[in-house]
């Protein structure tokens, strides 16, 4: 967290959520964005990160795809927090959890108001002050859209969504984004529960696959050995 | 393939142990086996024994019948064991119930043609085991004997009663003839032209000369039964159950033993450690490839994230509690 203070103080380039630049790593996250269908006459574009079940890396991801496009784009970049049960961006940026998201659904703020600019072209929402009505306000999150309810945000948008399978209406709240990433840790999520939040996405399916860690023990001169 | 490579070489240690320890502890196992040897002897058979004569099978075969039920008898199997210590000079004791056990479980007779009977036994003393065959078929020979002669005093017995009967009817058959011929007039001297004329009296002369020959007959078979009933043991059973070839001990390969072991231990890994790959290989569900995943989701793979050590086995930990627990319950990221 110094480390990402000190490089905001002197302007140098943005740490990676990981602790270090990384041109690979960026290019990693760019092939996300790259690989996306976006629509092109919404304003702002939003791109909705989840996974099946919890501790598959998609809050990693979004935000390494958060740091990355705004670095590489001239629009504004929003990331913001939908896991209201576990939010963990405060205590990565190092600033004040509340107010957030679940105040903005409660109409106690708009969403520009909780936009907390943490770097050049990168801002962030925390999931704010939850209470137990927190599956209530994930539920309307779709039918209250703060992201396009008053014009006041613009460029592209990251929502850090629960995960499919852990909660129930984690698939209603992803129906809000216009492109919906699903990340997949290798080797330990079984396929069948990848199938199974994949179908409960009918609103918003899906449009691609964020393999994370994949890791072969294979030894390189065996075909197939790539991952 | 890929899949069941991807399991062989993750879980490689726990796949080799058993290959490289299990075929080790058969070998040394097969060492630690005591030294056996092999006895074998051959014995004569010409004739079935008594009570075994089925002339559907040949003498050999009837005599290893007669043997296999001779050791199914605890009293012939004790007649056995008595000879063979008694005559074994080996100064260490032998248990008597383990060896009649031992006979039992190793002995086998089989047949090697017509009339060669083989007898084999397996023993750790060379000695003592080659008695155990000389004894066993020493023994079946003197019973042998006894049960030829009991069925020769048998037969005397009968053919005596059938001799009594045969004369009683060839003393009833002359009567008869005499009286027809005094009857009829006719004199012995004649007895061949009236038997020409006189076709009644040519049937009765024709039974009262059968009867004179059956009485020869059975006189004869007396004879025959008396001769071998006085014959001295041991001289008249030589043809009938003798031994051909005395017992020789040979030891067994230990190369064999060693080989079987190591095989049947090879034989265990192998089944150990393949049906632990392919367990753990048909239990992996998870997506391990980016080529799997639209194979198996139907969608595209937009990037893939390498592996980072420290916070993806971190995460790894979270991940597979979440994947346990049950739907709903709330994890780490």
């Amino acid at each position: 967290m110094a480390l990402l203070r000190s490089s905001l103080d002197k302007g140098a380039p943005l740490a990676s959520p990981l602790g270090k630049v990384n041109s690979n790593t960026n290019e990693v996250y760019r092939q996300i964005y790259v690989g996306l269908t976006l629509p092109t006459d919404e304003q702002p574009a939003i791109i909705g990160v989840t996974s099946s079940i919890s501790g598959e890396g998609r809050t990693t991801v979004a935000l390494g795809l958060a740091e990355t496009l705004a670095v590489d784009l001239d629009v504004p970049v929003a990331l913001v927090e939908v896991d209201f049960d576990r939010p963990a961006l405060a205590r990565r940026f190092d600033i004040t959890p509340v107010p957030g998201l679940a105040d903005v659904l409660r109409g106690e703020y708009r969403l520009d108001e909780v936009l907390r600019p943490v770097s050049e072209n990168l801002s962030v929402v925390t999931a704010g002050s939850v209470g137990p009505d927190a599956p209530r306000l994930l539920r309307q999150t779709p039918v209250l859209d703060p992201f396009r309810v008053d014009d006041t945000m613009s460029g592209i948008i990251i929502l850090d969504l629960p995960p499919i399978i852990n909660h129930s209406y984690a698939a209603t709240a992803a129906s809000v984004a216009d492109a919906v990433v699903l990340v997949v840790r290798a080797g330990v999520t079984p396929y069948d529960v990848v199938r199974e939040a994949i179908a409960r996405c009918e609103d918003r399916p899906p449009q691609g696959v964020v393999l994370n860690g994949p890791r072969s023990a294979l030894p390189k001169w065996w075909p197939g050995s790539r991952v | 393939m890929r899949r069941y490579a991807e399991t062989l070489f993750r879980y490689w240690p726990i796949i080799l142990i058993p290959l490289l320890v299990l075929p080790v502890a058969g070998l040394l196992a097969a060492r630690r086996t005591p030294v056996s040897y092999a006895i074998s002897a051959n014995v004569q058979v010409n004739d079935s024994p008594p009570g075994y004569t089925n002339q559907y099978t040949s003498p050999a075969q009837n005599e290893v019948t007669a043997l296999n039920e001779f050791l199914q008898s605890p009293s012939s199997v004790g007649s056995v064991v008595a000879a063979a210590t008694a005559s074994n000079s080996n100064s260490r004791t032998t248990n008597s119930v383990t060896l009649s056990t031992s006979i039992v479980k190793n002995l086998q007779v089989t047949t090697r043609g017509d009339h060669l009977v083989n007898v084999s036994y397996n023993s750790e003393d060379a000695a003592l085991g080659t008695q155990v065959v000389l004894a066993f078929i020493t023994t079946v020979q003197s019973q042998q004997r006894i049960a030829n002669s009991t069925q020769t005093q048998g037969n005397l017995y009968v053919l005596n009663y059938q001799l009594r009967e045969a004369q009683k009817q060839v003393n009833q058959s002359y009567k008869m003839l005499h009286n027809y011929m005094d009857n009829h007039g006719d004199s012995p001297s004649d007895l061949t032209t009236s038997t020409i004329s006189d076709p009644q009296l040519a049937s009765m002369y024709q039974q009262y000369q059968l009867d004179v020959s059956n009485v020869a007959d059975l006189r004869q078979q007396i004879s025959k039964a008396k001769a071998q009933a006085v014959v001295p043991p041991g001289t008249a059973q030589q043809g009938a159950f003798s031994i051909k070839d005395y017992p020789a001990a040979i030891r067994t390969s230990a190369v064999k033993t060693i080989l079987l072991n190591v095989g049947i231990a090879l034989a265990v890994a192998l089944l150990l450690s393949g049906g632990f790959l392919v367990a753990k290989t048909l239990s992996d569900r998870s997506l391990r490839y980016a080529d799997e995943v639209p194979e198996l989701l139907d969608l595209p793979v937009l990037t893939v994230v390498p592996y980072s050590g420290v916070a993806s086995s971190r995460r790894g930990r979270t991940v597979q509690a979440a994947a346990l627990a049950p739907r709903g319950q709330l994890a780490d990221v």
